[in-house]
């Protein structure tokens, strides 16, 4: 037989059927790989990556620009935050807070000079109250036995052993009288 | 080549896969033929079309600008193939050893068993060939390939392509004789 015709019968070879099948559908669904893009791809990917570039970069604005913004508003917001006026305010607090204690101590030390005083300052006290009847001892008395009754503004002598009658005083005039 | 090929290449390269359905009918016959009588096992021979035709479609992009014929494009591809299999391949059995029936791959050949043997036979001898006798005798004897198409596809000129085949058929008879 002639080499070419049995070269030629080799044509007759072919693949199993379901092997053919199987691998078309294989193929045909892998895919492919987008190795390029359309003109419109490229421009939509673009655009997508530049908005957001875009929205990061307000993001990042927004955040460095509150920081300002806040500095901006706080003082019609937050005037209650004035350093000057909180120091005003702590200072009134911690003087009445000193005229309290001071009216306290006064009273404290007219109890104890009530009860420590020599019988002479006594009698004449008694003998003046003897005149007046108990009224003014029992006003004396009164007077030394109720010491927070005292008015906290008011005290005006450090002696024990007199009292004088409570007036009130301003703020002011208390600082003064604390600071000589 | 097929009819209306050059628009199923061009449908092919914008993604339908329909386009290339049609192409693959076409040509996986030849491909599976040429693959088979260089490499003699079937499963082989299946593995490596399938990797042809895979990567003909995963890459058909690349083919619109190389200017030469489709199946000179898909025949590149399974040389190449079976170059990286021979190179990864890590035994090699002998043919003198092997089923002669087992590489009758196909039991569609309408011829008797005489005619089946002396098949059999130059198939045999075909695969002691050199590679490129190998491919010039297949290409341009069993599946009528162009000239033109087989220098393309074994990137040689026409000349050296009807030397080759000259070479190729002589030392074939001498196999064979």
């Amino acid at each position: 037989m002639d080499l070419l015709e049995n070269i030629k019968k080799l044509k007759g070879i072919e693949a199993d059927k379901d092997f053919t099948e199987r691998s078309r559908s294989l193929i045909l669904s892998a895919g492919r790989e987008q190795n390029r893009f359309s003109f419109w791809q490229l421009v939509f990917k673009n655009l997508e990556i530049g908005t957001t570039l875009a929205l990061a970069g307000l993001l990042i604005l927004m955040i460095l620009g509150g920081f300002s913004a806040w500095k901006i508003l706080a003082p019609l917001q937050l005037s209650s935050l004035d350093q000057a006026s909180l120091r005003a305010e702590a200072q009134a607090i911690d003087i009445q807070i000193k005229l309290a204690g001071l009216n306290y101590e006064e009273a404290a030390r007219a109890i104890k000079s009530s009860e420590s005083t020599p019988p002479t300052a006594q009698r004449q006290t008694r003998v003046v109250g003897k005149k007046q009847g108990s009224e003014i001892s029992e006003k004396t008395n009164n007077e030394a036995v109720s010491p927070m009754k005292a008015d906290v503004t008011t005290t005006t002598t450090t002696t024990p052993t007199t009292s004088s009658p409570s007036t009130a005083i301003s703020i002011d005039e208390a600082l003064k009288r604390l600071s000589n | 080549m097929l009819d209306g090929e050059e628009k199923l290449i061009k449908r092919a390269i914008r993604g339908e896969a329909s386009a290339f359905g049609s192409l693959y009918d076409y040509y996986q016959p030849k491909i599976y033929r040429f693959v088979l009588i260089k490499v003699s096992r079937r499963e082989e021979a299946e593995d490596l079309t399938h990797q042809v035709f895979l990567s003909a479609w995963q890459n058909i992009e690349s083919y619109k600008n190389l200017g030469f014929p489709f199946s000179s494009w898909l025949y590149r591809i399974a040389r190449n193939q079976i170059v990286d299999h021979y190179r990864t391949r890590k035994n090699e059995i002998s043919l003198e050893g092997a089923d002669p029936e087992y590489f009758v791959a196909t039991t569609s050949l309408q011829i008797d068993t005489a005619e089946k043997m002396e098949v059999a036979r130059v198939r045999s001898a075909i695969q002691k060939l050199k590679p490129e006798y190998q491919d010039v005798i297949i290409m341009r004897f069993v599946e009528d390939i162009p000239v033109r198409e087989t220098a393309i596809a074994l990137e040689k000129s026409e000349g050296a392509i009807k030397l080759l085949q000259h070479r190729a058929i002589k030392e074939l008879r001498k196999l064979l004789t």
